[in-house]
């Protein structure tokens, strides 16, 4: 699940997971409220597990709210934790190198994906 | 705060039993002593009282669920002034101690891993000295008996009826998730290999498919190549009860692992048979009737102190030898059988014995038995006489050295002293012996002194 910039990440990850024969749903949200909380149930319904991914912090991410709604709503569809993947839990840095290194990175979502699907 | 009723160990060996009724219902006010349950260990039925006084708040284990392990809650118990609502608030955080955080247990998940087809494995490792039993737990081997499964695993696993204590998690901490689930069948044992396949293959399904034939060894697979058999057959499926996986478990182990050796020996009971008449016709009065089998046991238990060696039980890396002629009874009753010791067999009267034989049965054959009732014993008697059985080979109970078969006492032409012909009342025996207890000739001299017993019966009066 993503949007706005996070979509970024969640398309090349999918991209970089296929290739390794994950097939990934990836879910653009378009607007955060009202959000399509149906569209998220029906996938988790589908897939038994979820990433969300995002830029932001980690602490009251959006993500955060999917998870909370996922577990309520399809707990005993989910097969693994939700994953948020976020930016790092810093203040966000002025200096290039250490920006590069306080956000998301693709690497990072393809990695969670293959937690929750145990691969 | 409320407390929690953990399942009662009734017996020094009881791992787990069944819980076969509640004699109580939520909302019940109980005082100590009062019955709170029936449980079946592996062989007999006992009541379950209640320790402290309170309301039933809760009932965690449904009735008829089977292989609840020692010291699980079963039930909640509320002091004055709690209502059901303090319950979840005292067994939450205890479950969190559990490090399971990530998924809090239901009543439902708790008695999940007591059901199952698998338990007749374990129970076969207990009794094999226990050694093996850890090992049974599968997946939930990393953190005690909290068994680790995906919310998703847990539902398909209710769905499919499966027992996920069963089943091999590939997951993290060994968590089983939806793909251990589905390639697990019913009545798996732990699928170590299928799992880490799985993990490897990018096509799951196509890879579970081969894991349960992996696993001839397994009871469920048997049991479904058998039924294949008679597939086309009317048959009736029975499903193993505590007594008669105990049975299949101990005699399994007893025909493999002991060694037998088997002395043959007949014992005339003309002087036995008199001698029992005229005690009887005295003893009308006191309404005692002795029977044939209580002079054998009395027999046997004054053999078994006229030969101390032979009074010897197997323990595994060493002979334990009693002292007292603690003397078992088979005991044939619906669906099985025990065998219930009658201690310090040497010491006690005729009439005693059988006041006591009398009672043991009966109670066996209501299943009333206390465990102490009927473990222990170096020394057992199976009598088939009374179904007209001339001979048989007993097999040995263990730990016990040896095992009497009775057969029938018939009319027989025996050769006497004089060398004539007679007619004579004979019984055929058969001592089972265990030969790393008992050696031939010590084995011999036992049967010998049960024979001699029961052929000059006076001297058990002695």
């Amino acid at each position: 699940m993503s949007f706005g910039i996070g979509m970024t990440y969640a398309l090349a990850a999918a991209e970089k997971l296929a290739e390794d024969g994950i097939e990934a749903e990836v879910i653009d949200l378009r607007t955060i409220r009202p959000m399509d909380t149906d569209a998220i149930l029906e996938s988790v319904k589908k897939t038994n597990r979820c990433v969300t991914v995002e830029e932001g912090w980690p602490q009251g991410s959006v993500g955060n709210y999917i998870s909370s709604v996922i577990m309520q709503e399809a707990f005993d569809h989910l097969d693994a934790p939700v994953i948020n993947c976020t930016g790092k839990d810093v203040p966000m840095p002025y200096a290039a190198n250490l920006e590069k290194h306080a956000l998301l990175t693709t690497d990072e979502v393809v990695e969670a994906v293959r937690k929750v699907t145990y691969k | 705060m409320p407390t929690e009723i953990l399942m009662p160990a009734l017996s020094p060996t009881m791992e787990e039993g069944t819980l076969a009724k509640w004699l109580v219902k939520e909302g019940d006010t109980v005082f100590s002593g009062d019955l709170l349950a029936e449980i079946e260990t592996d062989k007999a039925t006992m009541e379950f009282e209640a320790v402290d006084e309170g309301v039933v708040g809760k009932i965690l284990i449904a009735e008829g669920t089977e292989g609840v392990k020692v010291n699980t809650p079963i039930a909640v118990l509320l002091e004055d002034g709690e209502s059901a609502d303090d319950i979840d608030a005292s067994t939450e955080p205890k479950q969190g101690d559990a490090d399971s955080h990530a998924e809090p247990a239901t009543p439902k998940a708790e008695t999940l891993p007591a059901k199952g087809y698998g338990d007749d494995a374990g129970a076969a490792q207990q009794a094999k000295g226990g050694d093996a039993a850890p090992a049974s737990s599968g997946g939930s081997g990393a953190s005690g008996d909290r068994v680790f499964a995906s919310p998703l695993a847990r539902r398909i696993a209710a769905d499919k009826g499966l027992d996920l204590s069963q089943i091999q998690g590939s997951g993290p901490n060994g968590r089983i998730v939806k793909a251990d689930v589905e390639s697990a069948k019913p009545g798996q044992k732990p699928a170590a290999a299928a799992s880490s396949t799985e993990k490897a293959a990018q096509e799951p399904k196509a890879e579970t498919g081969k894991s349960p034939i992996a696993e001839p060894a397994a009871p469920g697979a048997q049991a479904e190549q058998i039924r294949k058999m008679y597939a086309d057959r009317d048959y009736e499926e029975v499903k193993l009860d505590g007594m008669r996986r105990t049975i299949a478990a101990r005699l399994t182990e007893a025909k493999q692992t002991i060694p037998h050796f088997y002395l043959r020996r007949d014992i005339k009971l003309d002087a036995l048979l008199k001698f029992r008449s005229q005690l009887n016709k005295q003893l009308e009065a006191r309404g005692v009737k002795l029977s044939v089998n209580d002079f054998i046991i009395k027999a046997s238990a004054l053999a078994l102190q006229a030969v101390p060696d032979a009074n010897a039980v197997w323990a595994g890396d060493r002979v334990l030898k009693l002292k007292p002629s603690d003397v078992a009874v088979a005991v044939a009753i619906e669906g099985g059988l025990f065998t219930p010791v009658l201690r310090d067999a040497e010491s006690r009267s005729l009439s005693s014995l059988s006041a006591q034989m009398k009672d043991l049965a009966k109670r066996a054959r209501d299943k009333k038995l206390a465990p102490h009732e009927y473990q222990g014993g170096s020394f057992a008697i199976s009598n088939l006489g009374m179904f007209g059985i001339d001979n048989f080979d007993a097999v040995i109970n263990p730990p016990h050295g040896a095992i009497l078969a009775v057969g029938a006492g018939v009319k027989k032409p025996v050769v006497n002293a004089e060398g004539e012909v007679e007619v004579a009342t004979v019984m055929s025996v058969t001592l089972s012996v265990d030969h790393r207890v008992i050696d031939g000739a010590m084995g011999a001299e036992l049967l010998k002194q049960i024979a001699d017993a029961l052929e000059n019966p006076m001297v058990m009066l002695a």
